[in-house]
């Protein structure tokens, strides 16, 4: 009955799904830190951002969560944009501890303000509510959820689109130039401050697509960005800073293994599971499976 | 610039001293008044300046742990486990329940010891969330899940509120005290020297002979056992309960906000932000809400960075200086 191949595909496409959260995110942290070398801590802040925009946008204006999630990913986009502008790029070049205290508290800042339009309308949860909640491809083998097809559809067309952006446009190629060496890039003639400016956008729009994600499969409160945050630093380590590649099967990867551990070893060890296969990779190989690429 | 570190070994005004004026004033202000509230605002600050001296003493040693509440939390749970589970009086497992943190904080700096910067900060920050799952979870028969534990009381039964208030008082100013010249006396002494200079330059560090694996784990260890300090003191002392929220991000970023508030990498400035970042708090939380208020913390937190990158301290010396009423600033 549990090897039963309709129930583990089942939980595949399930731990697909919310690998597809933890690949945005840490795609969207991986490139911020190729080329900026900051973390940005409160991606997980930024994610539910984006998912609080997309509810809002659905709850109080009725639009389809499908479109919303454009907006809150162009909303987020502008955030992330102003958070370099007016907090990053004053630091660049100071100390170390100045980076990490924004990173840091950004978070508190985000949190809090999302606490205080969120908790007094909506409680401790919300969960955005598509057309299709209750709706079912039956493929023989499994049940696929409308909202997992169009999900996992929606995720893969942005990566598309990412990916076009990095490798086929001229913008891209001194994106990735910038990432392998800033200051060679920087002679070359290209505008660093511009390209930070972008990678922090595009990361932040991508937080937004993740965190409308999350919002759409479980229950949300302004405090739930943390953990997976947290599980998308994981990914970046294990994928190797800076390595887009890394970010995307890491993450994916993560997914899978939480799905199948939560299945099969039950939910208390859903997160703790993922957390172990980090301490894991840092013991053995603290660079990273795949190495940043230089 | 940045001083380093003999120089600034050198300027740092006799602690001793400063030790002495921190007792006077608490006295003094024990003498005028019993207000209630103020003595806990104040017995908060200490504990937690306790804290913020260990996050500071990690710190020190070029370690920015971004998952101090780990060692908090461990603290708080060994010493109250201790008392209630085997009886050990508060005041015993106040001093050993923090060598569960102190163990645990050698082992994330022996794991932790090649990586620096923005991947030590990611790996602390998560184990906090790891270490929350396990007790809630794994020891879940031990620690009552999330309702948390009740702790017994360091004070014995029967003071009065007032008598309670200040016993609590006191014992967070003596311990604050005795921290503050445990770590300002080892900041001076060769280990402080290594910590800093594993700091500057950890390259350096190693070609000139220190052996950076060893003092940076020894920092982990060192700071695990304060600040499971702070954590069961507040335990038994001021919130009598303990439960998984304070595995939270904001109990692991306020050491940090403290701590670059009063002037990093020295053995005061962690006092001097905690008390005046709190009491800020305080004043504040009387205008404002909850959220508004840690806003408002952040954002003027931010002003102090970006214009006294240094933090207080150095102003408050400066200002000590100019006074003239004694020259604390020495060349």
């Amino acid at each position: 009955m549990i090897l039963d191949p309709g129930v583990l595909l089942q939980v595949l496409i399930w731990g697909l799904v919310i690998g597809s959260v933890y690949m945005l995110l840490a795609t969207g942290l991986t490139l911020i830190f190729g080329v900026m070398k900051v973390i940005n801590f409160a991606h997980g802040e930024l994610m539910m951002t984006g998912a609080f925009l997309t509810f809002l946008l659905w709850h109080a204006l009725g639009l389809h969560p499908y479109l919303g999630v454009f907006v809150s990913m162009a909303g987020v986009g502008l955030l992330g944009i102003a958070v370099e502008r007016l907090g990053f790029r004053p630091l660049r070049g100071t100390a170390k501890i100045n980076e990490i205290f924004l990173s840091i508290a950004l978070i508190l800042i985000l949190q809090n303000a999302l606490a205080r339009a969120f908790i007094p309308y909506f409680r401790e949860y919300a969960q955005i509510r598509t057309p299709y909640a209750h709706r079912v491809f039956d493929l023989g083998l499994l049940n696929l959820r409308y909202d997992f097809a169009i999900l996992l559809g929606l995720t893969w067309a942005v990566m598309l689109g990412l990916y076009l952006l990095l490798f086929r446009t001229e913008f891209g190629r001194e994106m990735r130039g910038t990432s392998q060496n800033r200051l060679a890039a920087a002679l070359m003639g290209i505008d660093v401050g511009r390209i930070d400016t972008a990678s922090f956008g595009i990361g932040a729009g991508l937080a937004a697509l993740a965190g409308s994600l999350y919002g759409i499969i479980n229950p949300f409160s302004p405090y739930s960005g943390t953990l997976p945050a947290i599980k998308a630093f994981a990914v970046i380590i294990l994928g190797g800073l800076g390595s887009i590649r890394g970010a995307v099967l890491g993450g994916l990867l993560y997914g899978v293994v939480e799905g199948f551990a939560t299945f099969f070893l039950g939910g208390a060890w859903r997160d703790a599971t993922a957390f172990i296969l980090l301490l894991l990779v840092l013991l053995v190989r603290p660079e990273g499976i795949f190495r940043e690429r230089a | 610039m940045a001083p380093t570190a003999a120089s600034r070994a050198r300027r740092t005004p006799p602690s001793l001293g400063i030790a002495l004026g921190m007792v006077a004033g608490a006295a003094l202000l024990l003498a005028v008044t019993r207000e209630l509230f103020l003595l806990q605002v104040l017995t908060f600050v200490f504990i937690f300046a306790i804290y913020a001296q260990s996050w500071n003493l990690v710190a020190h040693s070029g370690q920015f742990s971004l998952g101090h509440a780990t060692f908090l939390g461990l603290g708080g749970y060994a010493s109250i486990l201790l008392a209630r589970n085997l009886g050990l009086p508060p005041a015993v497992s106040l001093f050993v329940g923090p060598l569960l943190p102190a163990l645990v904080g050698l082992g994330i700096g022996r794991l932790c010891v090649r990586l620096r910067e923005w991947y030590l900060g990611m790996v602390t920050f998560g184990f906090t969330a790891i270490t929350q799952l396990l007790v809630v979870e794994q020891f879940g028969w031990l620690t009552n899940r999330w309702d948390g534990l009740e702790a017994p009381r360091l004070l014995p039964a029967g003071l009065s509120v007032e008598g309670a208030a200040v016993g609590n008082y006191l014992i967070g100013l003596g311990l604050m005290v005795a921290t503050y010249l445990a770590v300002a006396s080892l900041m001076r002494s060769r280990t402080g020297l290594a910590f800093a200079t594993i700091h500057d330059n950890e390259l350096v560090a190693g070609v000139s002979g220190v052996d950076v694996r060893r003092y940076r784990i020894l920092a982990m260890g060192a700071g695990g056992y304060l600040a499971g300090l702070a954590g069961a003191l507040n335990g038994h002392t001021l919130t009598r309960h303990i439960s998984p929220g304070v595995f939270g991000i904001e109990d692991s970023i306020w050491p940090l906000l403290y701590s670059i508030a009063g002037g990093l990498r020295t053995p005061e400035g962690p006092i001097l932000g905690t008390l005046v970042v709190r009491l800020f708090w305080e004043l504040m939380l009387r205008r404002l809400g909850g959220f508004e208020s840690l806003i408002t913390i952040v954002l003027m937190l931010a002003v102090i960075v970006r214009f006294f990158p240094q933090g207080l301290y150095p102003l408050v010396l400066r200002g000590v200086a100019a006074v003239g009423a004694r020259p604390a600033v020495r060349r």
